[in-house]
């Protein structure tokens, strides 16, 4: 019998979709200055310098990024400290994980599982240049491949904490999930949070998840059941070389003041991500994803991120 | 690191080889394999089997050892006769042949006793996960009152009238016998149940020839979306660590991990369990209300039970009758003999 080699699923994974891509002109990075994070609809975010300080070396294409180092070159030690809370809100209330949450229209979602990766972040100046930060832990460290997994069931993960040069910013940038470096290689030869616990990995090797949302609806007290657009399940990820993490932007000021803690809350809309995952898109490029209605869901989101505002700085 | 793998396999192969001709030879001098020489399974990544022991509790191959006589031992128990081994047969992959364990007095359980097949590398314990290391967890068991019922401080009484016992455990730790010192010889015994050698391990490793088209189909199939058993089961490790109500619960059974946190989303969740050694380790689910591991294919087949809190990820798959006997032949293809007759795990 013929081994399977494990290893050799991303390279035909990324030679069938690049095939597909181009039947149907659909070129995910859109162009050759297209950033890894920059979205598979090609239209996601800001432009940015590809985290180089993050990854050690990610560049143009995605596809060539070349490393994903476990301990990236930490950009600075010291500075102004950012610690952004994590909220997700969903009509303008708490999301609470593990709650029935009541929506206006009756129904109730209770989430199951919800996580998703945050990497690459910016601040944005007021003139608009952008100033890479590193993603670090509690103890100031920069966190392993400067990842940071968002998991609803551990409270502490809600926190991204930042190190940054003091001064006042304008928002920020971000990639929801990974570049392309880190969205390969095996989960079984890398550390936390990029290992199968982070329950975010494919075994077809086709990269990682970027976004994963598990929830249980509870139709019995809506009027109209039939219009409830709330999918239960959605997994957002992407292809190697091909569907990339999509860039987020973030406005709002931030004033930073050199060896102090400025603390935000970041607001995540459940809501926008519902939205996202029911949006319409190209019927063809739906034909690049496995044909599950979850993962056809995250492919609709992911292509939407730009167009939707799902986070935001508040007070 | 693949090649660090397979020069380490091949290491441990050479090694072994050694020894067994050599022993074959009728050499008394050969040193019995170690209990802390496991041979690492194929998804962990490096290191090595002490890397897994807390600061706080090195493992040492004494400390093992001794936590290997206490496994054994009944006077854990308030009446002298339940051990751990009572409840965690080596031939059952150290789990319960019985859908729950029965304790002292012949008390009666509510779970079914989990295998304990490399627990090294877990991060949470329990159907429910309510510990979060093999110290925690050792003490366990041995409180409860359906299971061995005795006061920690009462076994220590009881043990540390055996004058070996307290030697040993003043040999190994500067506290001598304790409540956790107890503890934490049990956890360096645990941690020493490793599993690695199954074909499905071999398979990894690039050794098919004891993995068979049926397994090869099978893990396609378990691999694939559309089984998507991959989701909670991980390759290699074969259990992502999380919580997930696969749909085995019913209404006013066992609410699981919502006991522990209290939270509605959590009801019937339970800690996904890994697979290595699944055919030896009959009963399954939480309950263990499946007698088989053909009646497990059956009701994921079927979406599960059917109660609402089921997780959405647990659908009907509309597996063929040629697709089961696939993933069937998967997961007997977990099986490690050597770990389910090992000397080394008897007293």
């Amino acid at each position: 019998m013929t081994r399977f080699d494990r290893r050799s699923v991303p390279l035909i994974v990324a030679t069938v979709v690049a095939a597909v891509l181009g039947a149907v002109g659909l070129g995910c990075a859109g162009s050759s200055s297209a950033r890894p994070g920059a979205g598979g609809g090609g239209s996601e975010g800001a432009a940015r310098d590809g985290g180089a300080g993050a990854t050690g070396g990610a560049t143009a294409d995605g596809a060539s990024a070349k490393a994903c180092p476990v301990s990236p070159t930490q950009l600075r030690k010291a500075g102004a400290a950012l610690s952004l809370s994590v909220a997700p809100i969903l009509e303008g209330k708490p999301f609470v994980f593990g709650d029935a949450n009541a929506l206006a229209s009756g129904v109730k979602v209770t989430p199951l599982n919800f996580r998703f990766y945050v990497s690459h972040v910016s601040l944005l100046q007021p003139g608009g240049a952008s100033v890479p930060v590193d993603l670090v832990t509690a103890t100031g460290a920069v966190e392993p491949y400067g990842v940071h997994l968002f998991n609803a069931e551990e409270a502490a993960s809600a926190v991204l904490r930042v190190l940054a040069p003091a001064g006042t910013y304008a928002g920020l940038t971000f990639t929801l999930g990974l570049d392309d470096a880190c969205n390969s290689g095996l989960p079984g030869d890398r550390m936390p949070p990029l290992t199968d616990t982070s329950q975010m990995t494919w075994p077809h090797e086709i990269g990682y998840l970027f976004l994963r949302l598990e929830d249980r609806l509870d139709t019995s007290g809506a009027a109209d059941a039939g219009a409830i657009a709330i999918p239960t399940l959605v997994h957002m990820g992407g292809v190697p070389g091909n569907l990339f993490a999509p860039t987020v932007t973030v406005g709002g000021a931030l004033a930073l003041a050199a060896g102090a803690t400025t603390a935000k809350t970041l607001t995540l809309d459940v809501g926008a991500v519902f939205a996202g995952a029911e949006a319409d898109v190209d019927p063809a490029t739906l034909a690049m994803v496995l044909p599950f209605p979850e993962v056809q869901a995250g492919e609709r989101l992911r292509q939407h991120v730009s167009q939707l505002a799902l986070f935001a700085l508040a007070p | 690191m693949k090649d660090a793998r397979a020069f380490r396999t091949g290491a441990a192969l050479a090694l072994a080889g050694l020894a067994l001709a050599t022993a074959a030879c009728g050499d008394s001098s050969v040193p019995v394999e170690r209990l802390v020489d496991a041979r690492l399974p194929t998804d962990v990544a490096g290191g090595t089997l002490a890397d897994t022991a807390p600061p706080g509790n090195a493992l040492t191959e004494a400390r093992a050892q001794l936590g290997k006589r206490l496994f054994f031992d009944g006077r854990l128990s308030r009446t002298g006769l339940v051990s751990c081994s009572t409840c965690h047969a080596q031939a059952n992959a150290f789990s319960d042949p019985a859908p729950v364990s029965t304790g002292v007095d012949g008390r009666v359980g509510t779970r079914n006793a989990p295998a304990l097949v490399n627990l090294a590398w877990g991060t949470s314990f329990f159907w429910d996960g309510r510990v979060t290391s093999l110290e925690e967890q050792a003490g366990k068991p041995i409180e409860n009152p359906l299971e061995m019922d005795s006061p920690l401080a009462d076994v220590v009484t009881r043990v540390g009238g055996d004058a070996s016992y307290a030697r040993a455990f003043a040999g190994v730790y500067d506290d001598g016998l304790t409540t956790e010192t107890l503890r934490f010889a049990l956890a360096s015994f645990v941690r020493t149940l490793v599993s690695g050698g199954s074909p499905y391990d071999r398979h990894l490793a690039g050794d098919d020839t004891t993995f068979d088209d049926a397994a090869a189909r099978g893990e396609k199939l378990f691999l694939s979306e559309r089984a998507a058993c991959f989701h909670c089961h991980s390759p290699g490790s074969l259990t992502n660590g999380g919580y997930f109500n696969d749909g085995s619960f019913v209404a006013g059974g066992d609410p699981g991990r919502q006991a522990i946190t209290g939270r509605a989303g959590d009801l019937g969740k339970f800690k996904v369990p890994g697979l290595r050694n699944v055919a030896a380790s009959a009963p399954y689910m939480h309950d263990g209300s499946l007698a088989t591991l053909e009646e497990v294919v059956d009701q994921y087949d079927r979406g599960g039970r059917g109660d609402p809190s089921t997780d959405p990820q647990i659908r009907p798959l509309g597996l063929t009758a040629g697709e089961k006997a696939d993933l069937l032949a998967l997961l007997r293809s977990f099986t490690d003999d050597a770990f389910l007759t090992d000397g080394r795990y008897q007293p």
